[in-house]
């Protein structure tokens, strides 16, 4: 029951469309981010990733490697806030995992999502459960890496795991913010999300949407 | 007639626009030491040494956030530190400055990150070593983590970055001119930075012109032992204390972190946070040498002065290095003052 691999322009597309969604999503993000940060969250993102857009649509990418590289190295550039610099290690260190890779079957979009998680919990400084973004990282990762354990192809793996993001990110409005500026005003972030996890569930939710169309119906 | 508040009065400072605070300062900075240090044409808050001599050994770039004069930008010189990213207030550089930074000053021979152990400053040193990398320059990272007052020892490896970062400065400095290589420069700056411990006291505020109140309140009377540069809470409030009682507490909470079985050779920074006199420091340095002279310790090298400040915070820290032969060596080579003290 494995799905169709990803090919390149798949993957592209499906980056493309993931940048859509939080474009579409800023404003939900930036009032997220006002309850315990500075509120510019969405802003920052969708900034970063419409020159994630731009470079997308013009970089010859060979392989998956080279797509993930320049995500990261725009955001890292036009991003400049602690998501921004955690999402851009996560997808340089994604890209370099990549380097050589033409086609993305289920296991691999589970390893990136794996990948993703790994890079913020370390860079960050996180873990699971204190109301960050890694909750809605981790919680994808967990989802595709079933999903994937259980034959899925890479479409229906980004579905569940943008089903897990959401979930991930759904559950950091019950818990107590340790880091960061949110740590500092815990009443008045319970029962939001927290910004970050939830432009994460966003992100891989675009990820799904751009490939769905693509994707095997018998998955 | 209503009386004026503490949150409204206003500013005893010298700014213009407080948003053009760290741009002018900067730009002061580099009119006043045009010999020393040079802006680089595209990145207006990357620093590094004007004579650009940096071919044929290990580089190294620092950075952080603003507000801590001579720290981190008044370390660009020979025998310290070859480039800074300058932060705003209190705020981390972002990558792309300190990638910027990193493409100057390296000769060939890699780049050693130097910088103070903070959440935002690791981030984007980390990605900016990243992008580096992706460019080819080679890059070793080694972060001051000495002060003992914000995690105890079992958690040494999250402590905040103070003063003492001035002793890796010098370390890591001398030991690059020597033509040692990038794992050497680092594993050495690293090893002093191990055995470099800080401990700071607070008696009044700062106030960030963007902000234009004091930044949280220490009550007349009163001090804070092991406050952090940026006001983050310390060990105990209690009374303020006479120099002898204030430099007997810092001096003793720092040898019993570092816990020797025997008498060490140190050396020994007194640092003022930027309101208190140098009269003030001289006498708990006097105090600090009574402790460390009584527990038979020896004390090679002695600064006293404002190394790292938090605007016009009243306080002071003390630091100490435990030397062995090489670190005594490389901390006795030349090197330029802080630009603060250069002429």
């Amino acid at each position: 029951m494995s799905g169709a691999p990803l090919g390149i322009d798949q993957l592209r597309a499906a980056l493309l469309a993931a940048g859509d969604h939080l474009a579409a999503a800023r404003d939900e993000l930036c009032e997220l981010d006002a309850v315990a940060g500075d509120g510019d969250l969405g802003v920052t993102l969708a900034a970063g990733f419409r020159h994630v857009d731009a470079a997308l649509r013009v970089a010859p990418a060979d392989d998956a490697g080279q797509l993930f590289r320049e995500t990261g190295l725009q955001l890292a550039r036009n991003a400049p806030s602690t998501i921004g610099a955690l999402l851009a290690s996560a997808f340089l260190r994604i890209g370099g995992e990549l380097t050589g890779v033409g086609e993305l079957d289920g296991a691999r979009v589970a390893a990136l999502l794996q990948t993703a998680a790994t890079s913020v919990a370390e860079r960050g400084g996180a873990e699971p459960g204190q109301r960050t973004v890694l909750d809605a990282m981790a919680a994808a990762s967990a989802a595709a890496r079933t999903a994937a354990d259980a034959g899925a192809g890479p479409a229906d793996v980004l579905r569940r795991a943008a089903d897990g993001a959401a979930e991930g990110a759904a559950a950091t409005a019950a818990m107590e913010p340790v880091h960061g500026r949110a740590g500092w005003i815990a009443e008045r972030a319970r029962g939001r999300e927290d910004a970050g996890a939830r432009a994460w569930a966003v992100f891989v939710d675009g990820l799904a949407a751009g490939v769905t169309p693509l994707a095997d119906p018998q998955v | 007639m209503t009386e004026t508040t503490g949150a409204t009065a206003p500013m005893r400072k010298f700014i213009n626009d407080p948003e053009a605070f760290v741009d002018e300062l900067v730009e002061g900075l580099v009119l006043a030491h045009p010999q020393r240090l040079r802006r680089l044409a595209d990145e207006p808050r990357g620093v590094v040494r004007a004579d650009g001599d940096f071919a044929g050994r290990v580089a190294i770039a620092t950075g952080g956030g603003s507000g801590h004069l001579p720290l981190f930008v008044g370390y660009v010189g020979r025998g310290l530190a070859d480039g800074c990213s300058v932060g705003n207030l209190f705020a981390s550089p972002s990558s792309d400055q300190m990638l910027g930074v990193t493409q100057a000053i390296d000769g060939g021979e890699g780049v050693l990150y130097l910088y103070g152990n903070y959440g935002g400053d690791r981030l984007n040193f980390d990605l900016a070593a990243d992008l580096a990398a992706a460019e080819g320059i080679r890059v070793a990272t080694v972060r001051a983590a000495d002060d003992v007052a914000s995690a105890p020892p079992e958690r040494a490896s999250s402590r905040r970055g103070v003063a003492g970062i001035y002793f890796g400065y010098r370390i890591a400095g001398a030991c690059a001119a020597t033509g040692a290589d990038l794992d050497t420069v680092a594993a050495t700056a690293g090893r002093a930075l191990e055995r470099t411990r800080s401990m700071g006291v607070a008696v009044s505020s700062c106030i960030l012109p963007t902000v234009g109140r004091p930044n949280f309140e220490v009550p007349a009377g009163e001090m804070e032992i092991g406050m952090g540069l940026h006001g983050e809470p310390g060990v105990r409030r209690g009374p303020l204390l006479g120099a002898d009682d204030v430099g007997a507490e810092l001096a003793g909470r720092i040898l019993d972190d570092f816990a020797f079985d025997g008498p060490q050779e140190v050396a020994v920074l007194v640092n003022g946070l930027g309101a208190t006199p140098a009269e003030e420091l001289l006498l708990i340095y006097r105090s600090v040498h009574a402790v460390l002279a009584a527990a038979g310790h020896r004390v090679h090298r002695v600064l006293v002065g404002e190394y790292a400040t938090s605007l016009e915070m009243a306080g002071a820290s003390v630091s100490i290095l435990q030397l062995d032969d090489e670190l005594r060596g490389l901390l006795d080579a030349d090197a330029d003052p802080p630009i603060t003290m250069a002429g």
